[in-house]
């Protein structure tokens, strides 16, 4: 059986791109192997680890779970999205430094574009740490900065409500 | 494990995508993907066409309707568009308002990540026997319509669509296009309650109990249990309403209503239940959890019941 190959156009980061693709490629291997789009990591590559998060559309979802195929005509914003450069760090960035909110980083990416999401729904409104966890709790971290993750996103939480 | 190949499709139409189920036998509906996508990824399912639902219009929706009863009996229900994600069913003012049991079980599925992509039609039509959507539409009489490559439609209860594991009674050529949940008045005193015992936070459920309690009077003590529902997952070939343990509750005066009752309805439904052993939980233990699981949700279920007679005040 020859391989279907279909061509796939959304926006990545702001910037439109055409990849042709398997039916049967994950967006994260498409995102990171066609677009050299290394941030979102493959941990476990079945909606577990959550190393993979990016978002679609705003939402954060596991783009190892989804096929690039699927994301015809979204906004996929991954964590190369989020800031402009080293000295443009999006605040969930900067608080996460701040905070040492990580140790290998593998998870960071995840963390970060999982908080950013949540950020976003809550418009403002300040979580409570058990509220922060939960919104958290696709993102699995071995080396165990759960502690200094949870006060980084707090912080931010509390920066956005002040706006 | 990288997924056998197959062909992709992504119809604009729902008959469209129905008439191409029909023409295919073998073809597999796509909604959220987070349960298909990884039975390919493990190449348990093998499949020459995958047909995405995603590209056809208004089917992610939650909205109010309203159901004939028959003369004067017409009654409001809440609609839900198949492809209408967890995330939004969970933080939908109207679910919570209207039908906060439904709310209640969007909220835990799995984690965040999942329930911005999963869909509440993909996980009925996939129809895992201890899959939370699945045991509280049973507890909560939910209407299924199914659209067909003919262009006619059905509307089937809950009870009648689940057939087993993974198997509904959806036929060839058909499509879950919606699901209704009928709305209690709001004079009502109803109480809800969603437990389940996974392994880990976010992991698929192992036993699953969804309850409904209606207490009717207006006087703390003497009020009466006039409805209950008490559905499980997890506890046979797909989710299952234990009548018996309802029996034990349903017409009781609320002050009869104590610990020994609770246990005695949570009790039966253990007994009712037949589990299957898995690697890390032996059915004795899920049994045992059943028990546990029933008797605090209809606890929790019935104390709202009293938290909303008393306008908030727990007792």
């Amino acid at each position: 059986m020859a391989l279907q190959t279909v061509k796939v156009s959304f926006d990545v980061n702001g910037t439109r791109k055409t990849v042709e693709v398997e039916p049967r490629d994950s967006l994260l291997d498409t995102l990171r192997d066609n677009l050299g789009l290394t941030g979102p990591k493959k941990g476990c590559d079945e909606t577990v680890c959550g190393a993979c998060a990016v978002l679609v559309n705003g939402k954060s979802i596991c783009s190892c779970t989804m096929l690039a195929v699927e994301a015809e005509g979204s906004k996929v914003t991954t964590i190369e999205g989020l800031s402009g450069s080293e000295d443009d760090l999006d605040p969930l960035q900067k608080a996460f430094v701040q905070h040492d909110a990580l140790q290998c980083a593998f998870c960071t990416s995840g963390q970060i574009i999982s908080a950013k999401s949540y950020l976003d729904e809550l418009k403002g409104n300040v979580p409570s740490e058990e509220e922060i966890k939960e919104a958290l709790s696709g993102n699995l971290c071995r080396c165990g900065c759960y502690n200094n993750i949870v006060e980084a996103v707090a912080e931010v939480a509390a920066a956005r409500s002040k706006r | 494990m990288i997924t056998k190949p197959f062909e992709y499709v992504a119809p604009g139409t729902l008959l469209e995508a129905c008439e191409f189920l029909n023409k295919h036998d073998d073809a597999k509906v796509l909604a959220g993907g987070q349960s298909l996508l990884p039975i390919l990824k493990l190449n348990m399912a093998e499949i020459p066409y995958l047909v995405d639902l995603k590209r056809i219009p208004n089917m992610s929706y939650i909205r109010i309707g309203r159901e004939s009863g028959g003369g004067n009996k017409d009654r409001d229900t809440l609609i839900v568009g198949a492809l209408t994600t967890h995330a939004e069913i969970a933080q939908s003012e109207l679910v919570k308002s209207a039908v906060p049991l439904l709310a209640e079980t969007a909220k835990g599925i799995g984690h965040p990540l999942v329930r911005n992509r999963g869909t509440i039609g993909g996980s009925l039509a996939h129809c895992d026997p201890a899959a939370d959507f699945c045991v509280s539409a049973l507890a909560l009489d939910a209407s299924m319509t199914l659209a067909k490559f003919d262009g006619s439609k059905r509307v089937l209860p809950a009870h009648d669509f689940f057939q087993g594991t993974f198997a509904t009674a959806l036929e060839k050529g058909e499509i879950l296009e919606s699901i209704s949940f009928s709305i209690p008045p709001p004079q009502n005193n109803t109480g809800h309650a969603f437990e389940k015992l996974t392994l880990g936070h976010g992991d698929f459920p192992l036993i699953v109990a969804s309850v409904l309690v209606s207490m009717d009077g207006a006087k703390q003590g003497d009020r009466t249990c006039t409805d209950v529902a008490i559905a499980l997952g997890g506890v046979s070939d797909r989710a299952v309403r234990i009548d018996q343990a309802e029996q034990v509750l349903r017409g009781k005066k609320e002050k009869d209503i104590g610990f020994e009752e609770l246990d005695r309805a949570a009790s039966i439904a253990s007994d009712e239940s037949k589990p299957e052993a898995d690697l890390e939980v032996s059915a004795e233990y899920k049994k045992r959890m059943v028990r546990i699981l029933v008797r605090r949700a209809l606890s929790r279920a019935i104390g709202m019941t009293r938290e909303k007679s008393t306008g908030g005040v727990a007792n």
